[in-house]
């Protein structure tokens, strides 16, 4: 099986301003793969390239073997910042993806709402929901529409830490067992750590490159609650820590 | 709860006072009345008014020709809004020209729309398209190049169509800038038409304004503009209600 997403040499410029250089990844069908970095390191454009919402200025993004144009049809984005739209209900929401396919059904988009344990809040406008229930919504309304890859750029950073974590339980838990790929963008090296099969760093802006790729050989299922306490955990950490410190402190300098 | 009542306490004890004053003003002669008249004969003529009906006639006109000004400019507003905002191109060409109509004061149109549509409703309704026109378009321009990057970007991966996304997220965005100044245009329609009767016509309140000054008939004009007052609140009122609605997801 080729790879999910593979990007081949791969460079992106926004003006006179480079973002990414010589970027070669694959990522493998089925992997939950994480890409750490310092701010402004060019995380999300990677993100953005593999979903077809930017073209890369150089090199070829291909999609399970064949090159992306146009938008990634195979791939579900789940943004930073709240992207749900403000004037449909939680429901509506959910079944957008649906709608927009034409295969709405409100009995699947009530399942997904149950789901992701909105069931009490279905009629409910994004306005009245807390920040971690408006993640479940767009949680539930990436995965709603089954696709093969999930795009995920910090999803969870504005949670706080408690909410966080409960959030990226129910994350493993949708994807455990699912044949789906995912491409996790995060700036917390635990948050990688514990979710992931494979951390990729890249380094500190402007012209980002791949610095490493680290296998992630924590045993699943796995308890996040406890994950940062076993040894191999940290471990790992203090050496991807090692690189990322060095970068975080360059793009510090910069 | 107390406060509400305390507010509404002082509110009309300001009210009161103001009224009196200007009543035992000029009954005691301190104002001329020929200037100035007296709030009591002011509720008395609208008393008058309302008892012989005379008033709805007048009032009924003022307020189809808003409506009728609000809906027009309105629908034209939304679709200017939308086409120069969805095509940066024609946004630009027609940028200056926006900028010059709206920069001319409307009581100069008043007189060449009464040439061209008459002493009816229709040069009243012109008027006031012309003022909703302009501040609809620019709420709805604003709306649909204001929507939220994400917002869109998040629609077009789920799937959106050209027309799908302009469905489901940029007309509701638009619609948001233009509900929430539903009430200054409405207000702005009602006071163009008013101005519009103002300057010729043959029923209205603001024709029924004009009448009273022609003849120097102090207490017709005052009671004229608390009758238009009371009407603009009562829609406003209308108007927030819908407009609630409307925005309900806003919260």
């Amino acid at each position: 099986m080729p790879p999910a997403i593979s990007f081949e040499k791969i460079s992106r410029s926004f003006g006179g301003y480079t973002a990414v250089d010589g970027i070669d990844l694959e990522i493998g069908a089925g992997k939950f793969v994480s890409v750490v970095g310092p701010s402004g390191c060019g995380k999300s454009t990677l993100l953005n390239l593999a979903a077809g919402l930017i073209v890369p200025s150089k090199g070829a993004v291909s999609v399970f073997g064949s090159v992306l144009s146009g938008l990634n049809r195979r791939a579900a984005y789940m943004f930073q910042q709240d992207a749900l739209l403000p004037w449909k209900t939680v429901l509506e929401n959910v079944g957008l993806g649906l709608r927009f396919r034409g295969t709405f059904s409100e009995e699947r988009a009530r399942q997904w709402v149950e789901r992701v344990g909105l069931a009490a809040f279905a009629g409910k406008f994004p306005s009245q929901l807390s920040g971690g229930m408006r993640k479940r919504v767009a949680m539930a309304q990436c995965w709603i529409v089954d696709p093969d890859i999930l795009l995920m750029d910090e999803p969870f950073s504005a949670l706080d830490i408690h909410t966080r974590m409960r959030m990226e339980g129910e994350l493993l838990d949708l994807w455990t067992g699912s044949p789906k790929t995912v491409l996790f963008v995060t700036h917390d090296l635990e948050e990688a750590l514990s979710l992931s099969d494979e951390v990729v760093v890249l380094s500190a802006g402007p012209a980002s490159r791949i610095i490493a790729r680290h296998v992630i050989d924590l045993p699943r299922p796995r308890d996040l609650m406890d994950i940062r306490t076993e040894p191999r955990f940290g471990e790992l950490y203090r050496e991807i820590w090692a690189q990322l410190k060095q970068e975080v402190l360059t793009s510090y300098a910069r | 709860m107390r406060g509400k009542v305390a507010l509404l306490l002082g509110q009309l004890s300001i009210a009161v006072a103001f009224l009196s004053t200007w009543q035992v003003l000029v009954t005691t002669g301190k104002l001329d009345k020929f200037f100035f008249s007296r709030p009591s004969d002011i509720a008395g003529r609208i008393g008058t008014w309302l008892r012989t009906g005379s008033i709805w006639p007048h009032l009924f006109v003022t307020l189809e020709e808003a409506a009728l000004a609000f809906a027009l400019g309105a629908g034209a507003g939304i679709l200017c809004g939308f086409a120069l905002a969805r095509s940066p191109r024609m946004g630009a060409l027609a940028d200056p020209f926006i900028k010059i109509l709206n920069a001319l004061p409307r009581v100069v149109l008043a007189p060449i729309f009464l040439l061209w549509f008459g002493l009816g409703i229709w040069s009243k309704v012109a008027l006031g398209v012309t003022v909703v026109f302009f501040i609809v378009f620019f709420n709805t321009h604003q709306g649909v190049r204001d929507v939220d990057k994400s917002v869109v970007d998040n629609a077009r991966m789920l799937g959106a169509s050209e027309w799908q996304l302009t469905r489901h997220v940029l007309i509701p965005s638009a619609l948001t800038w233009v509900f929430s100044s539903l009430h200054i245009s409405i207000g702005f329609a009602m006071i163009a038409v008013v101005v519009g009767e103002y300057l010729g016509a043959s029923r209205g309140v603001g024709y029924l304004i004009s009448q009273a000054e022609g003849v120097f008939d102090t207490t017709g004009v005052f009671a004229g503009m608390a009758v238009l007052s009371a009407s603009v609140l009562l829609v406003g009122l209308g108007v927030n209600r819908l407009e609630r609605w409307l925005l309900r997801w806003k919260s």
